[in-house]
């Protein structure tokens, strides 16, 4: 059995035999000739299964430790694929703070066909404990929290979830299998917005979804076909491309944060930093809530946008981006306040990074002296 | 070897084991090769990304089987 760093580095090698191709070719037909009825060679039409794709599928459940995976068309379209699973009148216990989007698709989306959805902070187990009933199917955890950054104890809660017979979802987007591998550690379920690190250069929009034991997947897939929200083989490909580099990146992504994290903490404009000590996501809060938009126009190194996980540092104001579908009292109260930004730490120098956000905190410092 | 992957090129992330005397050096005639040190028995690494354990894990079985065929060292 090899290392993480091993597999990665060599996803799609000999794959393909015929020619020894190193780089694992995309198949982009959408169908496949049979030799005469019941004679198919494994494939038969492009949603059910794609040579490029399966790799892929393949290697993100040998990553996670899964016994299979589906890739699909965004981050979205995968929790839209688990939740397929479920019926009118179940129940989910979700992490309260959560992703904007994942709020939305369940309040917006779900719910009005009948799946009701509790949020509480899973960094407390007996707090999600306390939920269950006999109409709840399953727990969706973020670990760390989006974006507050906080923790909750995956082995714990599946321990609870075995007691109560219920699936334990993770969404494993910050930290990736680098970092944390949830089916390892009791889960059922692990989910990936792979538009992220996985894909680590803002050039593909993709989703994954791997699981774990033999009647979940076959529902999963049964879904997954029958859905159809499946992954193009080209972003199959480059996604694997992606995925090549991935521990490498993760180790300079953490030593920058880890940087970043110490010196924002020992600036006065600064009021909190939210890292929880390992990957390469940080919140932090600006002392007032007018200063945001100054500091957001000022730095120059660092560019200010939606999406994380890339080579390049970028930093999101939640409170407009992110969790705009949040409704205001609710996120505010949550924590996800009008002074917090978060902070998707990239590869670049950690001085250089550091650099740019003293001049732009300087800009806001004579901003508001000027201002005063 | 099973880890790396015998091809020309280099540069990869992935570890490449080249045979210059067949491949990158194939184009300059044997004497010439002889003279600059570039023996039939040399061989190319591009060290890839994968973790370095295992890498010489590799190294340490090809090598051992080599002995155990007992042809002489």
């Amino acid at each position: 059995m090899y290392k993480i760093d091993t597999k990665l580095a060599q996803i799609g090698n000999r794959s393909e035999t015929a020619t020894g191709t190193v780089n694992p070719p995309v198949y982009f037909s959408t169908a496949y000739r049979h030799e005469g009825i019941g004679r198919s060679t494994g494939f038969d039409y492009i949603r059910t299964g794609n040579p490029t794709r399966q790799l892929l599928e393949k290697t993100i459940a040998d990553l996670e430790g899964g016994d299979q995976g589906f890739a699909c068309s965004s981050g979205m379209a995968a929790i839209l694929t688990i939740l397929s699973l479920f019926q009118s009148g179940d129940e989910w216990i979700v992490s309260e703070d959560l992703y904007g989007g994942t709020y939305r698709l369940l309040e917006q989306g779900f719910k009005k066909w009948g799946l009701t959805s509790h949020y509480v902070n899973t960094c407390y187990p007996e707090k999600v404990e306390e939920k269950i009933n006999e109409n709840t199917k399953a727990i969706f955890l973020e670990t760390p929290t989006n974006p507050l950054m906080q923790e909750a104890d995956i082995e714990a809660i599946s321990k609870i979830a075995k007691q109560h017979g219920i699936l334990l979802i993770v969404d494993n987007t910050f930290y990736t299998p680098v970092l944390q591998q949830p089916i390892q550690l009791g889960a059922d379920i692990v989910i990936h917005s792979a538009t992220k690190y996985l894909g680590g250069h803002n050039d593909v929009l993709a989703g994954l979804v791997v699981a774990k034991g033999k009647e979940v997947c076959e529902a999963l897939a049964f879904h997954h076909n029958g859905a159809g929200a499946v992954l193009s083989p080209f972003d199959s490909w480059l996604l694997m491309r992606g995925m090549k580099t991935l521990s490498l990146r993760m180790k300079q992504h953490q030593t920058n944060a880890r940087a970043i994290a110490e010196y924002l903490s020992n600036h006065e404009a600064i009021t909190d930093v939210l890292y929880p000590g390992q990957g390469g996501m940080l919140s932090f809060r600006l002392k007032e809530e007018a200063w945001i938009d100054l500091f957001l126009q000022n730095i120059r190194l660092i560019t200010f946008a939606e999406s994380l996980g890339g080579t390049e540092s970028f930093i999101t104001y939640p409170a407009t981006q992110t969790h705009a579908d949040i409704p205001e009292e609710k996120r505010i109260a949550s924590g996800v306040d009008n002074r917090l930004l978060r902070f998707s730490v990239g590869i670049e120098d950690a001085e250089d990074l550091i650099k740019d956000l003293e001049q732009a905190l300087a800009k806001v410092n004579e901003g508001v002296y000027r201002l005063n | 070897m099973e880890l790396p992957v015998f091809a020309v090129s280099l540069g990869a992330v992935e570890s490449i084991l080249s045979y210059p005397a067949k491949m990158s050096h194939a184009a300059m005639p044997q004497d010439e090769r002889e003279k600059r040190g570039i023996k039939n028995s040399l061989l190319r690494l591009s060290v890839g990304l994968e973790n370095p354990d295992d890498i010489i894990n590799d190294f340490s079985q090809s090598l051992e089987k080599l002995a155990q065929n007992q042809l002489a060292f």
